[in-house]
C-alpha cells in the first residue's frame, strides 16, 4: 500500500544505440519519451566493424529556466534549420525549438541534454528528428566527421561517391551502377566523411533511401515501393530501406576512389568527363553543410580540399540509357574508371 | 581604390588552399568561396608571409625583363582583395620576415595578371536540416 503523500520515485528508462562511429546512450524520464528519441535515431545506419565513441543523451522535462533560455537562443540564433535554431560554439552548442525545448551539447563531456516541453513531445516526427540531429551533427563534426549529400557504390577496386543535390540523380545513378556484377550499395543520400586516423573514409549516415516514381518504374527491384505513400504532400518520393531493395548492401566504412557528379544530359547515351579540383571543391562545398563554429568549419573545409585534390572526379552526363540499359551504363562507367585511374 | 605597396593586411578569417590549377580562398566568416588563379596564389602566399610587396615587384621585373611593371597587375589585385573584404589597407608597415630577407617565389614562364573570383553566393546559413544542404522553400 502506498504511503499517503509519498511519491513513487520514477526511475529513468535507458537504451543504447549504435550509430555511425558513435555509441549513443539515452536516458529519458518515461518510456514514451524514450520511444520518441529512439524513433528519431532509428533512421541512422548501424553497421559493425568500426570503432565508436560514446555520447550520452539525457532527456529531462523543460523548466522555466530552460524554456526562457531556449526562446532567447531562438531569437538570436546563428544557425537556422527548418525546425530548430541555435548557436554552435567550441565548448557548448545549443539548439532550441520555437515552443521552448532546449538541446545543449557539452563538447568536453560529450553529453547532450534535451529539455523538452509537452508541445515538442506532441510535435511531428520531423521536428523531433531535427531536435535530436542538430546537436549530434555538431558532435560528429567535432569528431572530424562531416556530412556530404552523396550515395556510394563499390565495384571491384572502385568505390564511387555519387554527389549531388536532391533530384540530381544520385539514387538513380547508384541503382544503375549496382547492375554491374558483384556491386555493393554502400550509402544513399547522406554520407559522413572523415580523415581521422589517416585515410579518407566515408560511411552511410542512414539506413534508408527515398526513391522517385520514375526511378521506381525503371528498376524492377523497387516495384514494391509503388504501394508506399509519398513522403509528404510536396515530395512524391517513397521511403524504403536499402536492404529492402537488394541484398548487396554494405553499410560499413569505405574509402572513396572516385567522385561522380550526376547531371541529366537529355541525350540517349551517358558519358563521363573529368573535372578539375577547384570545380570539385566548390561543388562538394555546396553539398556539405558546414558548422558555423570556425574551428569545425576550417576542419571541414580542409577535409573537402583533401577529397577534391586526392580523388579523381567526373561529371556523369546521364542519358536515357541510365533507365533503359543501366547494366551497360554501369559497365562503361567502371571501365572508364579503370582506364583513367590506373594504379 | 588603389593600394600602395606595403599597405595590405590579409583577412585572418580567410583560408587559402592550394589546388592544382591555383588555389581556393574560403572566408570562414561569410562562408564565401573564391577561386585564385596560379599567379593570384603566388601573390597571396607572398602577402601571407608578411612580405612587403616591393620585393615581389622587383623579382617580377627581374624575371620578366622587358615587361612593363604596370602590367603585372599587383596593384589591381590588391585593390580587388580589399574590395572583396579579403584584405584591408594596413595601418602600419608589414613586419619583415624573421630571417631578414624575402625569398623570391618560384615563378611561371609567363606572368598572367593575378585574379580572384567569387564563386556564386556564400554557402547558405539557412538550410533544411543539420545534414541536408537544401535551402528551405519560402512559403
Amino acid at each position: 500500500m502506498a504511503v499517503a503523500g509519498a511519491e513513487t520515485p520514477t526511475l529513468p528508462v535507458t537504451t543504447s544505440l549504435a550509430l555511425p562511429w558513435l555509441s549513443v546512450h539515452v536516458s529519458a524520464p518515461s518510456p514514451g519519451v524514450l520511444a520518441r528519441v529512439s524513433d528519431a535515431l532509428a533512421k541512422y545506419a548501424r553497421a559493425d566493424g568500426d570503432a565508436r565513441r560514446d555520447v550520452a543523451i539525457d532527456v529531462v522535462p523543460a523548466t522555466d529556466v530552460t524554456t526562457a533560455s531556449a526562446r532567447a537562443i531562438a531569437a538570436h540564433a546563428t544557425v537556422a534549420y527548418q525546425f530548430v535554431h541555435g548557436h554552435a560554439a567550441a565548448d557548448v552548442t545549443t539548439f532550441a525549438t520555437v515552443d521552448g525545448s532546449l538541446a545543449t551539447l557539452s563538447h568536453a563531456t560529450r553529453q547532450i541534454t534535451l529539455a523538452v516541453t509537452t508541445e515538442v513531445f506532441d510535435a511531428p516526427y520531423s521536428t523531433w528528428a531535427d531536435f535530436v540531429a542538430a546537436p549530434l551533427a555538431e558532435l560528429w563534426r567535432d569528431d572530424g566527421c562531416h556530412p556530404l549529400h552523396a550515395a556510394s557504390v563499390t565495384h571491384g577496386r572502385h568505390t564511387a561517391l555519387i554527389v549531388g543535390a536532391s533530384g540530381a540523380g544520385k539514387t538513380t545513378t547508384a541503382l544503375a551502377l549496382l547492375q554491374a556484377p558483384d556491386s555493393t550499395w554502400r550509402a544513399d543520400d547522406k554520407v559522413l566523411l572523415t580523415a581521422t586516423g589517416g585515410a579518407l573514409r566515408g560511411i552511410s549516415l542512414y539506413r534508408n533511401t527515398n526513391v522517385a516514381p520514375a526511378t521506381i518504374r525503371a528498376f524492377a527491384a523497387l516495384q514494391f515501393a509503388e504501394q508506399r505513400p509519398p513522403l509528404d504532400p510536396t515530395n512524391d518520393k517513397r521511403a524504403c530501406l536499402l536492404d529492402e531493395v537488394t541484398d548487396a548492401v554494405d553499410l560499413r566504412a569505405f574509402e572513396p576512389t572516385a567522385l561522380i557528379f550526376p547531371s541529366q544530359s537529355g541525350t540517349a547515351d551517358s558519358h563521363l568527363s573529368r573535372m578539375d579540383a577547384t570545380s570539385v571543391l566548390l561543388r562538394l562545398a555546396g553539398q556539405s553543410p558546414m558548422s558555423s563554429e570556425r574551428g569545425r568549419a576550417r576542419a571541414h573545409h580542409d577535409l573537402l580540399c583533401r577529397l577534391a585534390a586526392g580523388v579523381p572526379a567526373f561529371v556523369l552526363s546521364a542519358g536515357t540509357d541510365m533507365l533503359h540499359t543501366p547494366a551497360a551504363v554501369a559497365t562503361r562507367v567502371f571501365r572508364h574508371l579503370d582506364a583513367t585511374t590506373q594504379r | 581604390m588603389s593600394f600602395a605597396p606595403q599597405s595590405v593586411a590579409l583577412n585572418p578569417d580567410v583560408v587559402c588552399s592550394p589546388l592544382a590549377e591555383g588555389a581556393v580562398l574560403f572566408d570562414l566568416s561569410s562562408k564565401q568561396y573564391y577561386a585564385l588563379n596560379a599567379t593570384g596564389m603566388i601573390v597571396w602566399q607572398w602577402l601571407e608571409d608578411g612580405s612587403p610587396i616591393a620585393p615581389l615587384e622587383a623579382a617580377l621585373e627581374q624575371h620578366y625583363p622587358g615587361t612593363r611593371p604596370d602590367t603585372f597587375g599587383l596593384r589591381e589585385f590588391g585593390s580587388r582583395l580589399i574590395d572583396l573584404g579579403l584584405a584591408e589597407p594596413a595601418t602600419a608597415s608589414p613586419v619583415a620576415p624573421a630571417n631578414g630577407t624575402s625569398e623570391a617565389p618560384s615563378l611561371p614562364s609567363t606572368w598572367a595578371p593575378p585574379d580572384v573570383t567569387p564563386h556564386g553566393r556564400p554557402l547558405s546559413k539557412v538550410i533544411l536540416s543539420p545534414f541536408d544542404p537544401t535551402v528551405p522553400v519560402p512559403e
